[in-house]
């Protein structure tokens, strides 16, 4: 038999869970959106604003297919890059940081922090912080070198691996 | 050549006038003598004059290294305090947070018991049912899908005190109220901020662990303060300042940069109002018997030691 659960509302811990988001990160988007109950307690109504006021997508639906003789961990890269291209994320128009990496597992995700984070210091993509969290597009006059990445897997990102 | 006799009279002038210049010569030498010793007494309060001035001019640099020492002893003292209280305020959210659960779980297992009548568990299982198919409801023909939401309301009435039951506010634990402190610090002190940072009296372990712990009282508390900080900073038009969450003496610091930001409006006075809001808010806190406040202090009060 069900319990308790079956006619509570969510915790904000369960929600931050199943969003894949930090719980300070679902306190910022509800209040920026002006939608926060004052008892913390949240319904599907709450779940919703979260998704549509953060801008909250799931890019990944488990890791990207190789090319032949491909590094994963290049392949991650490659099909992150193409994403945010196909989408059209560049400045000044930007996407929610942590969408780059919903979706993927754990390792997967590392990975592609460290990459995205040593791309910002290439001055590649830039970020920003907004009020609902920290957004990510392709810096202005490099969108051509990350064209050129997603579609061949070379150039722009070699430097990535120089780099470890 | 025929010797002139000796005029007595011009002697006696003479000798008189040896005599005179005699006396003369010990008048100076004995004046001279009193100068010379008044010149050495003159001299010798003078040294003694500088050696005072002397030992004065060491004297007040060592009462004002010392009171320097006492300002950095002051300023030493006070961040201590301030790190006690922050402890000792965690300490209390703590402990009455264990407490609080406590009464949580005691309330949820008498719901649970009461979920056990016969009757209340065939309409919870009626109630998960239509929670199943809920989704696919607008698939079916109108008349059938309001047939079947009609009796769910049935089913829902007869579950509500149970329903609002699970979903009311925590229990009081009526307990005396106690006070903990939210700390804030702007930087620089004076003039145009550049950074805004509050402390909050509770572990660390909030923020950087927050998927393996339970969500306890700590954990709402925190979730209240990046809200207040949150609107805050929305309310002075720095909505999109970047924050960052650190650790202070064990507990969790929201940092907020502000140098890119044009403020409008007071920090100082929407900070206390919003921890305000929050006191009357806080439904968890005031059941717990914890009265929150806000206190501004010096940055450099929230600072690690030197040295």
């Amino acid at each position: 038999m069900a319990g308790l659960e079956l006619f509570q509302r969510m915790s904000v811990e369960q929600v931050a869970k199943w969003l894949e988001l930090h719980p300070f990160e679902i306190i910022r988007i509800l209040v920026a959106d002006g939608s926060l109950p004052s008892d913390l307690k949240l319904d599907a109504g709450n779940v919703e604003r979260i998704r549509i006021a953060g801008g909250l997508e799931t890019w990944w639906e488990g890791a990207p297919s190789t090319d032949e003789g491909e590094a994963p961990a290049r392949a991650l890269v490659r099909g992150l890059l193409k994403m945010v291209v196909e989408k059209g994320y560049v400045e000044p128009k930007s996407v929610r940081a942590d969408n780059l990496f919903r979706g993927l597992d754990a390792e997967s995700q590392r990975n592609l922090r460290r990459a995205v984070n040593a791309l910002i210091r290439e001055g590649v993509l830039a970020s920003s912080m907004s009020a609902t969290g920290l957004t990510v597009t392709i810096a202005t006059g490099r969108d051509e070198e990350v064209r050129t990445f997603a579609a061949a897997g070379t150039g722009v990102v070699d430097r990535l691996w120089d780099q470890d | 050549m025929s010797d002139t006799p000796n005029s007595p009279a011009v002697i006696a002038v003479l000798e008189e006038i040896a005599q005179w210049k005699n006396r003369a010569d010990l008048e100076f030498g004995s004046s001279m003598a009193e100068v010379d010793k008044e010149e050495d007494a003159a001299r010798r309060a003078i040294e003694e004059a500088q050696r005072q001035l002397l030992a004065l001019a060491t004297l007040r640099a060592e009462l004002r290294d010392k009171h320097g020492q006492i300002a950095m002893e002051a300023e030493r003292r006070e961040r201590g305090a301030l790190r006690e209280g922050l402890s000792a305020d965690r300490s209390v959210i703590e402990t009455r947070a264990a407490m609080l659960d406590a009464a949580i779980a005691a309330r949820d297992t008498e719901l649970q018991r009461q979920l056990l009548d016969p009757e209340i568990a065939a309409a919870v299982e009626e109630y998960e049912k239509f929670v199943e198919v809920e989704a696919s409801l607008a698939s079916l023909p109108s008349s059938y899908r309001r047939a079947i939401l009609d009796h769910h309301e049935k089913v829902r009435r007869r579950l509500e005190p149970v329903i609002a039951a699970s979903n009311a506010g925590p229990p009081r634990l009526e307990l005396d109220p106690v006070g903990v402190g939210v700390l804030f610090a702007m930087d620089p002190p004076d003039g145009t901020p550049e950074a805004l940072v509050a402390v909050l009296p509770v572990p660390f372990s909030v923020c950087r662990d927050w998927a393996d712990r339970k969500e306890d009282l700590a954990a709402l508390f925190a979730y209240r303060v990046v809200a207040a900080v949150s609107r805050l900073l929305g309310a002075v038009g720095a909505g999109n300042a970047p924050i960052q969450y650190t650790e202070l003496a064990g507990c969790l610091a929201v940092q907020v940069w502000l140098g890119d930001c044009e403020l409008q409006g007071d920090l100082n006075e929407r900070a206390l109002e919003e921890i305000d809001a929050l006191r009357e808010e806080a439904e968890e806190l005031s059941a717990a018997g914890i009265e929150l406040y806000g206190l501004w202090v010096r940055a450099a009060m929230l600072a690690d030691e030197e040295g």
